[in-house]
């Protein structure tokens, strides 16, 4: 049905759905975050060591690796919640370094079948054998992935739509006006961040079952980078607009191979080109409000 | 309804408003006048909580001082700005559906609750909208508004709160004549028992219109209070807010 080659693709813009949408909550509320990539790494060690260790179930590692993520997101959120723009940036980014510093010393083995299991500091954490020993195929566990981001992104959409939604938009674009309108500004911040936390959390947990092995030096800075540039380049008016930029550089510029080599320099000069042209994305707030209203006048046309 | 008692101000070694004293009534226009820099801004800001101040702010029993600005307007204090704070990258309806949410008595599940359980307040939003002059405009995103435009937004925005004191921050500014003209008619049917209404403003035709009492700030201090017209004539009003001797003409 479908190759193998797609299926890791798909597999992949998948689960690096979830580190763009996290990056873009906190984006939402008017935060620039270098560091969601922190979150998807707790995740993935907390659910292996509680499938591969602990004997959880796939879904029950995958829910406990996101609530331990949007616990680390709480922890990151409530210290920075006075600081904002380019401090707040910095902090996640060392956040996050902090967090995988910390991996490259994290030793926590037990002994199965006598070896050891377990994360052990800079050799990773191997044998995070679920899907193998469940026999899940690799298409089945696209499946998986594209059903978690949808349910998540089906949520997000959701709240979009709600006061919430607007609450945090307020609270992005003017933290000022929104405290003066009665919104409680922090409240907002910290919840959100969790969130995010949690949002990332889930694509870690994925990463980690579906290749079985991670090391600290994965989660560096660029997976962090290339999350919150999905969401500029995609677009900030709508959660669709992270997936977007996800398609286009995952699926466009990496898959089809269209600049080989040249490939980190095609994307980082779509970012600077979109930047100026146009600083909230493909599918900014006017984009959006205009998609809405030829779906309106449509549906007022029928 | 509103009584200010000693209220200071102080960024580092400046003083932008010193000892006043000053209290408004219920259902009057207080007009509240100063030249450039004389701190009509600073009290709205310190009564709004978003500077600190000392002294004493009591509003319908409460003491405001210390409070955060989110609770202030929550007991009904709303404000305008002079230098014109709306949500751009929202539509004019949205931004007036924005001014709701803060607000008090709010349950999770009206936080994320679907569209179909705020008709009553999509209705309002859309009374106030049309009471202002926007009815035509609802749709479009407030940051491509003219500027007058969007004055009338915020006063809409102000008003979907149903505020018991409504603070209007140049509402005139950068407007026309003709625009001040029905600017000013706006305002003149918003002040009724149970609402009072500050309005910082330069143009005289709109306070004399408009204000059933004056008060004039000049370098952070209280020089006068009274009828417009009383006042207006003062020596020390004329020297330090017109710079001229000669009357004003309304």
């Amino acid at each position: 049905m479908l190759d193998d080659h797609l299926i890791g693709v798909l597999s992949n813009m998948g689960m690096i759905s979830f580190i763009a949408l996290s990056a873009y909550l906190v984006l939402v509320v008017g935060e620039i975050s270098f560091g969601q990539q922190a979150f998807f790494a707790v995740s993935a060690y907390a659910s292996g060591i509680a499938s591969a260790m602990w004997g959880w179930p796939f879904l029950g590692a995958v829910l406990w690796g996101a609530a331990v993520a949007g616990l680390a997101g709480l922890l990151l959120a409530i210290p920075t919640l006075r600081i904002r723009g380019l401090y707040f940036a910095i902090a996640t980014l060392a956040f996050a370094e902090m967090v995988r510093l910390a991996l490259e010393i994290f030793t926590y083995q037990v002994e199965q079948d006598g070896e050891l299991v377990g994360p052990n500091g800079s050799e990773g954490f191997r044998d995070i054998r679920y899907i193998y020993e469940a026999d899940i195929s690799a298409g089945e566990f696209l499946l998986v992935i594209l059903a978690l981001l949808a349910a998540t992104l089906a949520i997000i959409l959701w709240i979009e739509r709600t006061r919430l939604g607007a609450i945090l938009r307020m609270v992005g674009e003017d933290p000022v006006l929104a405290r003066l309108q009665g919104v409680n500004v922090n409240l907002a911040k910290i919840a959100t961040v969790a969130a995010a936390g949690l949002v990332a959390g889930i694509g870690g947990a994925l990463y980690a079952h579906l290749n079985t092995y991670v090391e600290p030096k994965i989660f560096n800075v660029m997976l962090g980078v290339h999350g919150l540039a999905y969401g500029l380049i995609g677009g900030l008016g709508t959660a669709f607009g992270p997936l977007l930029g996800v398609a286009l550089d995952i699926g466009v510029l990496e898959s089809t191979r269209a600049f080989s080599g040249y490939r980190m320099i095609v994307f980082g000069g779509l970012v600077a080109v979109l930047l100026i042209v146009r600083p909230r994305g493909l599918l900014d707030e006017a984009a959006v409000y205009r998609v809405r209203r030829f779906l309106l006048r449509k549906d007022a046309g029928d | 309804m509103l009584a200010i008692d000693g209220l200071t101000v102080r960024f580092g070694g400046l003083t932008a408003l010193e000892d006043v004293s000053l209290h408004a009534a219920d259902g009057e226009v207080l007009g509240l006048i100063g030249p450039n820099g004389s701190g009509k801004t600073t009290l709205i800001n310190a009564l709004t909580g978003v500077y600190p101040a000392t002294g004493r702010v009591c509003f319908r029993g409460e003491d405001l001082l210390g409070l955060p600005p989110e609770r202030i307007v929550r007991l009904g204090l709303v404000r305008t700005f002079q230098n014109l704070r709306v949500f751009r990258r929202m539509t004019v309806l949205e931004n007036v559906l924005a001014a709701q949410n803060g607000m008090t008595g709010m349950r999770f599940a009206d936080l994320i609750g679907g569209r179909r359980r705020d008709g009553r307040r999509r209705e309002r939003a859309h009374e106030l909208v049309e009471q202002v002059g926007l009815g035509s405009d609802a749709d479009r995103l407030a940051g491509t508004l003219p500027l007058a435009s969007q004055r009338r937004l915020e006063l809409a925005r102000a008003l979907v709160r149903d505020p018991a004191l409504l603070l209007l921050d140049e509402p005139s500014g950068g407007m026309t004549p003709a625009e001040t003209r029905e600017m000013t008619g706006l305002i003149a049917r918003l002040a009724c028992p149970g609402r009072t209404v500050i309005v910082v403003e330069h143009k005289m035709a709109l306070i004399t219109g408009l204000c059933t009492r004056l008060a004039v700030l000049n370098f952070g201090r209280l020089i006068a209070e009274g009828a417009p017209a009383e006042v207006l004539r003062r020596p020390a009003v004329v020297e330090a807010y017109l710079g001229t001797e000669t009357p004003v003409d309304a």
